[in-house]
């Protein structure tokens, strides 16, 4: 287990791009754990410039997935309004080919879905006022 | 008659173009490209190899689930897009069907085809293999390995069970731990479990012939579990 402090938006977006850049081959799952404001899609923009994604992401809590083309095909899902082996059948979540990276955040609510392997971050708001957070990473 | 027929169910992508009674081009593509990178260019050049007009088909063909959401999305929005330009009739084919017609005739019996669904669920339809055709027992039916075996304990007792499917192995496997002697169940070769175009033609021809051909705007995904979407209507 690895605990990161982060004190800013940037350094959530950095620690993003750290991780990115430190995936390896066969981690093709990383779920993100955490509530509203926690920092998830944040440390996504920088998770996604690490895969040579280099345009806007914005949060999928409507489209329920992104899809950006980096220098393999990011698949950055909500899983806010899924709950249900249903819903994340329609959602296209086991259509994805092992190429494929996908970033799930609310993975609270389908991580009994999930295979092994999966890389959990969680995000964890340790003071708002000073925008405090602690990120924390299982594997 | 032409007939164009796609399936996207599963990870390959296959369509065929038939003209009466023979096959006049099958295509099939197995890599880790995406139905709808492969589908467009596949339908596009078999109509070129085989020097046919896509105005001249008389009936699409389409597998309508159960398999890959996505699949399933891409293949019957293809299959619409084109039989509204020129109002073709289409037949929606159950993908667990064209898995039994797969089988052939020799194996008489019971024919059990198990997809994985993926999280331990199994989509699961079984047919009876007559002297004609393939009589369908259950309709498309989305089990737990506990509820599968049941299912095959059940058709075991009184027949020749023969299991196919891209899950068929597995259920074989843990049918194996549970039962000791398994003599009347049988484990179809991959090479029949690979969806055949000669399946496709032989279920089209005979779902246009008792009239069970739809319009485009009819033509209806069968997902076995509703998406969110749906099950809010």
């Amino acid at each position: 287990m690895l605990e990161i402090e982060s004190n800013s938006p940037a350094q959530t977006e950095y620690i993003g791009y750290g991780i990115g850049k430190k995936l390896l081959s066969n981690q093709k799952i990383i779920a993100l754990y955490g509530g509203l404001a926690a920092g998830k899609t944040t440390f996504v923009k920088g998770l996604a410039r690490a895969f040579d994604f280099l345009s806007d992401v914005t949060s999928p809590t409507f489209t329920l997935v992104n899809e950006y083309d980096g220098k393999v095909k990011l698949y950055h899902y909500d899983m806010y309004r899924v709950k249900s082996w249903e819903d994340l059948v329609s959602t296209g979540f086991f259509d994805l080919d092992s190429e494929d990276v996908a970033i799930v955040e609310w993975s609270e609510n389908i991580d009994r879905y999930f295979p092994d392997g999966v890389l959990k971050i969680k995000f964890k708001i340790i003071d708002v006022k000073k925008n405090k957070r602690m990120i924390i990473i299982n594997n | 008659m032409k007939i164009l027929a796609i399936d996207t169910s599963s990870s390959p992508t296959f369509v065929s173009l038939f003209n009466s009674n023979k096959i006049l081009a099958e295509f099939s593509v197995n890599t880790e490209l995406k139905h709808g990178s492969t589908l467009m260019p596949m339908i596009d050049s078999i109509f070129k190899c085989s020097s046919q007009k896509l105005r001249e088909v008389d009936l699409f063909a389409v597998s309508i689930g159960p398999g890959s959401f996505t699949g399933l999305r891409v293949g019957i929005s293809t299959i619409k897009g084109m039989a509204m330009v020129f109002s073709t009739p289409c037949v929606g084919i159950s993908s667990l069907q064209i898995l039994a017609e797969s089988v052939g005739k020799t194996m008489k019996g019971v024919v059990i085809c198990i997809v994985d669904a993926k999280c331990g669920r199994f989509w699961v339809a079984v047919f009876k293999n007559c002297t004609e055709n393939f009589l369908r027992e259950t309709k498309d039916l989305i089990l737990d390995m506990s509820k599968l075996l049941e299912l095959v304990i059940k058709y075991e007792k009184n027949n020749k069970v023969f299991l196919t499917g891209d899950a068929a192995s597995l259920c074989y496997c843990e049918l194996k731990k549970k039962i000791k002697l398994v003599s009347k169940v049988f484990l179809v070769s991959e090479d029949f479990s690979f969806n055949k175009a000669s399946a496709v033609f032989k279920i089209a021809k005979s779902l246009f012939l008792n009239e069970k051909a739809v319009s485009a705007e009819s033509l209806c995904p069968l997902y076995v579990c509703a998406p969110k979407a749906e099950k809010v209507k």
